[in-house]
């Protein structure tokens, strides 16, 4: 994989559902500055790029699992390891689930959601189980195919924007800001899959340029999005949309198509990237755990992560149930993110002590 | 026609690996050497010709005084016969003895005689059985000579050939009207005209056991990468098959992804393809008695180019490549889309279209789908009569079946007009693609994009087509990606992908394609009008 | 062995899901809503036992190119406005499409009382366009429907036109649902309606109805809609007459031709704000009756251009004395330019009593292109 690669696998795996929903969370608490907050939060995936990096550069001969054996010992690396591909496995799990109900909400009313889950999930198997290389080129392409959807942003902004719903900036409050900050930063997770996937990259040297281009190209696109469902909606109307930004694109009338947004979400729904790019970051690490021949296993335990991922989604029967879920397993991202890196980087610095005293 | 001197047939041992099982080699002669007496040599042979009656077997003596005895062996329809009377025997038989006696018993007379009396081209000596036998049936004249263990292999072959014209699938306004044809040897000297370069390789190989049909591998040497070159030649040589009829097959026995529904060659009839094709570092593989050529390896992008592309102004060029690209979406979707949008999405339709649309519908008994399928069906069918029928019947059967089934379904309330539309629209699309692979590969695409539609409408479609990136995606060309240049995303190459940039602006070589000389153009930066 | 499995799963589950096929429901099984109406109702009569309160009325295109007429129109009252449909399946076999509805109508009734409850139920629908357009009516919007216009397929797509188009002509704004919701729910603003009505089996535009966030408080007629779209600056192009004057005697009569473009600056002492709304009228003087060649006369055309700002601003300031008096809420959509500067002190305070207070001076520019004369 090249480190090019990584940047849209980093990309494709932070950009998901919650790009239609972000600017809602943002606003909550921030209101007027939520785009601040988007910005702010953005500092957390960038701390953990940072941390993993440092932590990458310092085993540059070894892999992921290699790496943790060697610091932790065999049965240590091994249960790190499993913690981690099961945190994956839940976040594929809740993304499936959310592009379910995202898709079930707007486009297939009646098909019961264990068919839209299962849809993902075979479309993600298939993907998934044609190797790392050709998911980061999926990713690399679904970028390019779905980057004219952006500019359809334009219009609304033309059209429906009204810039004083913006301010006063900073007005809020700083406190406000940083609590939005927060519940943004988590919606940004996921980060933490670079713990496997730094591994696959050939030149190491070039991770940190392509990982800070694509946290740019997420956060940029993510802060315009938001200021622009402000501008359309204000900050009060915009706690009333589920996904604001699909609401912002059927609140005016295109051009020639007037139903952008179903268009929209029709190009979106093959956008359910962190399922397949997590899903096989969690089959490689559990087939090199293993140590097992690559491609028969990798295939075979892609399988079970995956229907346990399916299993894992099916758990939240109303959207209800899965917004208190996913608030739950979105606090997880913070810890495995920054606890990974920051545990790693404390084994390798006493160790490294340990064979200077010795 | 000008006859082209052919290369010495392959030697024996080159081309047939060790690994191939013994059984399959040469099969079931004995590889002796012959014996010196003609009769001998009669024995030996008679068991592998005597059931093949197209094998004339013509005595004679050489010279007259002190006469030996000879015989001559060749395939009936093979070798020239006037070239054969004017220039083997007439000087054998005639002439032998204007100069020295030949000498019945000299073990050098076939050596003599070659170098004296024969005035043509290429002539073998061979001694062993199995060689014997092989040129024979390879289509050489064989002159067995009374105390030699030698026999002189003569190659005067010739026979009807198709004239040269212009291949009907790939038919351009500009540029050559050239097309290969089924004889290997002018096919080879229709790519040297046009490519003179010294460093012009040409390896011939031999693949079936039975058939012994002769491919041959063309490359510039310090341009195609030496890789590439020799995982063709292995993949060729490992054939191992009792034969081959035609390119087509030694395509499917060389490519990555035998289950794929994609052609992962390009082929091409037409000379000055493969001479651009072959710059850009492929290798270009000719069978013999099949004008469809295989150019190796080949990338997706290359399936939508076609030789005109570049000789037409780049705008006229360019437009005509995106024209493609989309025609190629609209095939495979067109279908599936409406499928979607009446059954699932009505709401993307704008409303006074909505309307009329609706009204047809309602005429018509069937679901959509079974509406759209019935239609499909007969379009196909159309196609493939039009295909199998003479020239003018077969447009014929086109027009009428399109024109006047499609009235009666509507009459009959079998298909709504919109339906009739879509059906033929996206037949029309594959009609545009440049290349006959992609464009039957897009006649069955349809299908499954129809199914997935109608299960799931929109999202349907377009987890299908994610399904087929992927796909597209994962596959290689002889190890070459075949998606490069768009993905991997090789920006350089992409000004020859979607569109046809200028030509002066390209000065390497594609990346997507490994070669060795990166360099196309060299000199002064030429950008603008000058 | 294993990818043979996995195979034989796939191709099980693909067809388990491919069979399923829930959601097609063929286009002609479908009864495609075009225009709606809501109204309270004035029947009464209960629903499982309930007192009934809405009634809806749609209008359908016939789909059925064999039948006469060319629309159905069906009514039918329930408890709760979505749950009036239940009534819908006892009169019509078909799957109600809501999706392609244009415009939505509000009775008279149901405006004084509140929109609010309605719009929920728009607004809920996932597969509902805001962006289509919203309109009153006097009286019951459902005996509305009843009306054909002559010249069009049905009376669904002549209103859609007619709402949509408007403000091509006319100084008037084109609302739509979005822009009702933003509105109406966001302080310091406050939504305006058109007004439809049936007159002589001809439906046209007969005023714009004043909204306190859903709730109808006061409607103007056509001579006042004018200034009411200029200073909310409601983007138009629209023809201007005008009348010049020497002395008390007539000098000129003509027109002008113009599009709009509203400014807005906010400035505060104390507790004191003042608003300083400048409305910029640019275009091209179409006709005058007086036979001058003004490119001679050349102070003509700056009279002309002082004339119609003149009349203007009075008309607008005539309309802000109303607005101040009468409806005492803001309506011309200014209060949210006193919001950006101190959002977090007039947040909760700025929709009671706050437009009545402020000073608001409006000026009119005018830009004539050209002199109207024959090239």
């Amino acid at each position: 994989m090249t480190s090019k690669q990584l940047g849209f696998l980093i990309m494709g795996t932070l950009v998901g559902v919650n790009f239609l929903t972000i600017p809602r969370t943002a606003s909550e608490a921030a209101g007027q500055d939520a785009w601040i907050a988007v910005l702010v939060g953005a500092l957390l995936p960038l701390l953990v790029l940072v941390l993993i990096e440092r932590l990458g550069r310092r085993f540059p001969e070894m892999d992921f699992i290699q790496m943790s054996q060697y610091l932790f010992g065999k049965i240590g690396g091994s249960v790190l390891v499993i913690i981690l591909s099961l945190h994956m496995i839940i976040v594929v799990a809740r993304e499936i689930a959310r592009f379910a109900f995202l898709e079930s909400i707007f486009l297939l009313p009646l098909t019961p959601i264990w068919a839209i889950s299962l849809l993902i999930l075979l479309v993600s198997l298939y993907v998934a189980g044609q190797g790392a290389q050709v998911v980061a080129r999926i990713n690399e392409l679904l970028f390019y195919l779905l980057l004219p959807a952006f500019f359809l942003i334009v219009y609304p902004l033309i059209t429906a924007a009204d810039h004083t719903y913006l301010l006063p900036v900073g007005g809020s409050g700083i406190l406000s800001i940083a609590r939005s900050s927060f519940d943004v930063s988590l919606y940004y997770g996921r980060m933490e899959f670079l713990m496997v996937a730094y591994f696959m990259v050939t030149h190491k040297d070039e991770v940190l340029k392509a990982g800070l281009i694509a946290w740019g190209a997420v956060t940029v696109p993510y802060m315009l999005f938001t200021a622009a469902c402000l501008m359309v909606f204000g900050p009060e109307n915009l706690q009333e949309q589920i996904t604001p930004v699909l609401a912002m694109f059927t609140s005016v009338s295109y051009p020639l198509l007037e139903r952008m947004d179903m268009l929209f979400l029709v190009a979106w729904s093959v956008a359910f990237r962190p399922v397949f790019n997590l899903l096989c970051m969690s089959g490689y690490s559990l087939t090199r755990l293993l140590n097992l021949q690559e491609r028969r296993h990798y295939l075979m335990l892609l399988t079970v992560a995956g229907t346990a991922a399916y299993l894992f989604s099916l758990i939240p029967t109303s959207i209800v149930e899965l917004i208190i879920y996913s608030g739950w397993q979105g606090y997880t991202h913070p810890v495995v993110g920054l606890g990974y890196p920051l545990l790693y980087l404390l084994a390798a610095k006493m160790r490294e002590g340990r064979t200077q005293n010795v | 026609m000008r006859k082209i001197p052919r290369k010495p047939a392959t030697p024996p041992s080159a081309p047939e690996p060790a690994e191939k099982p013994k059984n399959l080699q040469n099969i079931n002669i004995p590889d002796i050497t012959l014996p010196e007496s003609l009769t001998g040599k009669q024995t030996l042979l008679k068991p592998h010709i005597e059931r093949s009656q197209d094998i004339i077997n013509r005595p004679f003596f050489i010279g007259t005084q002190q006469p030996v005895e000879a015989y001559a062996l060749y395939v009936n329809g093979v070798i020239d016969t006037d070239t054969f009377n004017a220039s083997i025997l007439r000087p054998l038989m005639i002439y032998a003895e204007d100069g020295e006696d030949p000498r019945s018993q000299d073990p050098e007379l076939p050596e003599y005689i070659a170098r004296t009396l024969l005035t043509v081209g290429q002539i073998r000596k061979i001694d062993r059985l199995a060689d014997l036998v092989r040129d024979i049936y390879d289509g050489m004249l064989i002159i067995m000579l009374e105390g030699s263990s030698q026999a002189l292999s003569i190659d005067i072959q010739k026979g009807p050939l198709r004239a040269i014209e212009e291949p009907p699938a790939e038919r351009g306004l500009r540029g050559s009207r050239e097309g290969f044809i089924e004889n290997l040897d002018i096919n080879i000297s229709m790519v040297r005209r046009r490519l003179r370069d010294p460093k012009l390789v040409v390896k011939k190989t031999v693949v079936g056991q039975r058939t012994r049909t002769q491919v041959a591998m063309i490359y510039i040497e310090d341009i195609a990468d030496p890789n590439i070159v020799q995982e063709i030649e292995t993949r060729v040589n490992a054939v191992n098959v009792d034969g081959i009829a035609a390119s087509g097959m030694l395509e499917q026995f060389i490519q990555d992804r035998p289950w794929s529904i994609f052609y992962q060659h390009r082929l091409t009839e037409k000379p000055d393809k493969a001479v651009m094709q072959i710059l850009e570092g492929r290798v270009l593989i000719i069978v013999d008695g099949t004008p469809t050529t295989i150019t190796s390896p080949s990338l997706f992008v290359e399936f939508f180019q076609a030789p005109g592309d570049y000789y037409e102004r780049t705008w006229i060029g360019s437009f005509i490549r995106l024209l493609r690209y989309m025609a190629f979406f609209l095939a495979i979707s067109t279908s599936a889309l409406y499928i979607a949008v009446v059954n699932f999405q009505p709401e993307l339709i704008p409303a006074e279209l909505l309307v009329p649309i609706a009204r047809f519908r309602n005429q018509v008994p069937f679901p959509v789908v079974f509406e759209i399928l019935i239609l499909e069906v007969m379009m196909q069918l159309v196609i493939e009569a039009g295909h199998h029928l003479p020239g003018n019947v077969g447009q014929t059967v086109g027009v009428v079946g399109g024109i006047i089934m499609g009235q009666a379904a509507i009459t009959a309330r079998f298909a709504s007009p919109a339906a009739i539309i879509v059906a033929s629209f996206s037949a029309m699309c594959t009609f545009v693609l440049p290349s006959p692979g992609i464009a039957l590969v897009s006649r069955i695409l349809r299908l499954p994009m129809i199914l997935a539609a109608a299960a799931f409408g929109a999202v349907g479609f377009a987890l299908m087509w994610l399904i087929l990136l992927t796909h597209l995606i994962s596959m290689t060309s002889i190890g070459v990606p075949f998606m490069g240049p768009l993905s991997p995303t090789r920006y350089s190459d992409l000004k020859d992908s979607f569109i046809r940039s200028f030509l002066t602006t390209m000065k390497k070589r594609p990346v997507s394609i490994p070669s060795q000389d990166k360099v196309r153009q060299a000199g002064q930066e030429v950008t603008g009008d000058r | 062995m294993f990818r043979r499995i996995l195979l034989t799963i796939i191709i099980l589950s693909s067809i388990a899901l491919g069979s399923g096929c829930w959601d097609a429901r063929d286009i002609a099984d479908r009864s495609v809503v075009i225009l709606a109406a809501v109204d309270l109702s004035q029947e009464g009569g209960t629903q499982f036992g309930k007192p009934v309160r809405y009634e809806g009325t749609i209008l359908l295109p016939n789909l059925n190119p064999d039948t006469e007429e060319k629309v159905r129109i069906e009514k039918v009252s329930g408890v709760s406005i979505s749950g009036s449909r239940d009534q819908r399946a006892y009169i019509n076999p078909e799957i109600i499409m809501t999706r392609m509805i244009q415009v939505y109508l509000f009775g008279e009734s149901l405006c004084i009382s509140g929109i609010a409850p309605v719009m929920d139920s728009l607004l809920r629908n996932p597969v509902l366009s805001n962006s289509l357009h919203l309109a009153m009516t006097e009286g019951q919007s459902g005996d509305l429907l009843t009306a054909e216009p002559s010249d069009f397929p049905d009376l669904g797509l002549y209103v859609t036109d007619l709402l949509q188009k408007v403000n091509n002509k006319s100084f008037f704004p084109v609302v739509t649902l979005h822009d009702f919701a933003i509105h109406s729910t966001s302080p310091g603003r406050n939504p305006v309606l058109p007004i439809l009505k049936e007159d002589a089996g001809e439906v046209r535009i007969s005023g714009m109805g004043i909204f306190r966030k859903d709730r109808l408080i006061g409607r103007v007629g056509l001579d006042e809609s004018r200034p009411l779209a200029l200073l909310r600056g409601a983007q138009s192009m629209a023809y201007i007459p005008f009348i010049m004057t020497r002395d008390g005697e007539e000098t000129d009569r003509g027109t002008v031709f113009v599009g709009n473009h509203r400014k807005v600056r906010v400035e505060r002492q104390g507790n004191q704000f003042t608003f300083n709304i400048t409305i910029i009228l640019k275009g091209e003087l179409i006709e005058h009756e007086r036979s001058d060649v003004l490119t001679r006369d050349r102070q003509s055309l700056p009279k002309i251009e002082e004339q119609i700002a003149a009349d203007i601003e009075s008309e607008c300031q005539s309309f802000i004395e109303r607005m101040q008096g009468e409806f005492k809420v803001d309506c011309i959509d200014i209060s949210k330019y006193a919001l950006a500067k101190w959002r977090s002190e007039l947040e909760n305070t700025i929709d009671e009593g706050f437009i009545e207070k402020v000073n608001i001076n409006v000026d009119v520019k005018v830009h004539i292109r050209n002199t109207g004369d024959l090239l």
